[in-house]
């Protein structure tokens, strides 16, 4: 885990994409259309090239090794069976794997009712913001604006949203975490969400 | 801010992308996706404008070996049936974190996550014999939970259908193959769950090949046109021979 950054309250410089990086992105969509043709060898190259990221994700959300792994099994085997849906002119590979392992891992956590949700503060430091775009296949400089965006929220909103996102939580799980009512967490999200739009429309 | 007060269905669309519904909302947000493609088009931006959030999950090496499962259990599905989907079922754990699935057995994505496709068996035969020609796709769009799964066999023309997870709306789910020139042709309606038997017509049995896409698309009782969908592609998947 050399590579997990902690990050407390201090928000990502800029990674500009590098030619590195964009051929490594440019690599990972071709293989995942490669995918679709059933092509073994592709799935293969996926998983070298998004394993680390994908488990990550799992890891994140189901915090349990054993179920993060079985979770991250039937990514796979979901990738392998419905890369024929990947478009890649509505998202990038990398985000709709993603979205596949975060949704997954989602899914088992409601599956497991967790009674005593992680404080929000964890959700903080485990946010890789750091982390080098240019190894890690990121998403150009649209990344760096939407941290941004959340850095102008206030903390409450910016942390409610975080906790959704990042540790999959529904709205009375945050509420318990944050010791708020339900009411009150999802009108900040709301809000949260609202100025997260504009700021992102505002800086493009 | 006076500015900041979001409309109930703007925060719904915002709210499916992040994952923050559950139960009724849930499946509330699910029926507007197939119902109104603004509402569609607006979780997709969503989608879109969260995206970059993923970087912020940390790499962590998967499991040593878990790329070799992955491919035995590929293996043991093609080995099981051609055309047939097996998801690999989901151990119970014996840590803290064990897999209570009939807890949640009412939420579509873990009707998805533990579907194992039992399509009707061939006879057992003896000796091996050609197979017929068949075909198999797998249907996925933006609505998480809803899966179709078809098979086309040439010695019969027929194509199987089955829809999993399909919410609740007032339009129905009609199925096209689009060919290589990208023009829709209407194979038929689809039955909201189970399996649909569909006659492909024999002007259509040319586009069964690898260059085709299966779309769902979501259309009024009467349809407005038969020769093209009305609505927006709600599930899509590409055609693969076996």
């Amino acid at each position: 885990m050399s590579n997990r950054h902690c990050f407390r309250g201090r928000w990502p410089r800029e990674h500009p994409l590098t030619p590195a990086s964009i051929e490594r992105r440019a690599d990972l969509q071709a293989a995942l259309l490669r995918v679709a043709q059933q092509d073994r060898e592709a799935l293969r190259t996926v998983y070298a090239m998004t394993s680390a990221k994908l488990h990550g994700v799992c890891l994140r959300i189901c915090i349990d090794r054993g179920a993060a792994e079985d979770v991250l099994q039937n990514v796979y085997l979901k990738v392998w069976q419905r890369a024929g849906s990947f478009d890649p002119a509505k998202a990038s590979a990398i985000a709709w794997l993603c979205a596949i392992a975060r949704n997954a891992a989602i899914d088992w956590r409601r599956s497991q009712r967790y009674e005593d949700p992680l404080p929000v503060d964890l959700a903080e430091t485990l946010v890789d913001v750091d982390a080098d775009p240019s190894a890690a296949l990121s998403q150009d400089s649209e990344r760096a604006q939407i941290f941004r965006c959340l850095g102008e929220l206030e903390p409450a909103r910016a942390s409610a949203i975080k906790a959704g996102f990042y540790q999959g939580l529904s709205y009375p799980e945050i509420a318990e975490a944050m010791d708020k009512p339900v009411g009150t967490v999802k009108s900040w999200i709301r809000r949260g969400l609202m100025q997260l739009k504009e700021c992102l429309s505002r800086e493009q | 801010m006076s500015s900041d007060a979001m409309p109930d269905r703007s925060a719904m669309a915002a709210e499916l992308a992040l994952g923050l519904l559950e139960g009724a909302e849930r499946a509330e947000a699910l029926r507007l996706m197939l119902a109104d493609p603004g509402f569609a088009a607006e979780v997709d931006a969503w989608r879109s404008r969260i995206a970059p959030l993923y970087d912020g999950f940390p790499e962590i090496d998967a499991p040593a070996g878990l790329m070799n499962r992955i491919e035995g259990l590929i293996d043991a599905e093609l080995a099981v049936e051609p055309g047939s989907s097996v998801v690999a079922p989901l151990p119970a754990k014996e840590s803290g974190g064990g897999w209570k699935m009939a807890t949640f057995a009412a939420s579509a994505i873990a009707a998805v996550l533990a579907l194992a496709l039992v399509w009707p068996r061939p006879e057992v035969a003896p000796v091996p014999q050609a197979r017929p020609d068949m075909a198999v796709a797998q249907l996925t769009g933006p609505i998480d939970g809803l899966l179709l799964t078809a098979r086309y066999d040439s010695s019969t023309s027929e194509m199987l259908v089955r829809v999993e997870g399909m919410p609740v709306t007032d339009t129905e789910p009609e199925l096209w193959i689009v060919p290589a020139d990208g023009q829709p042709r209407r194979l038929g309606r689809l039955m909201r769950g189970g399996v649909t038997r569909i006659e492909i017509p024999e002007g259509h049995r040319k586009f069964i090949d690898p260059l085709s896409n299966l779309i769902l698309t979501m259309e009024p009782k009467v349809l407005p046109d038969p020769d093209k969908p009305s609505a927006p592609t709600v599930a899509q998947g590409r055609l693969q021979r076996i």
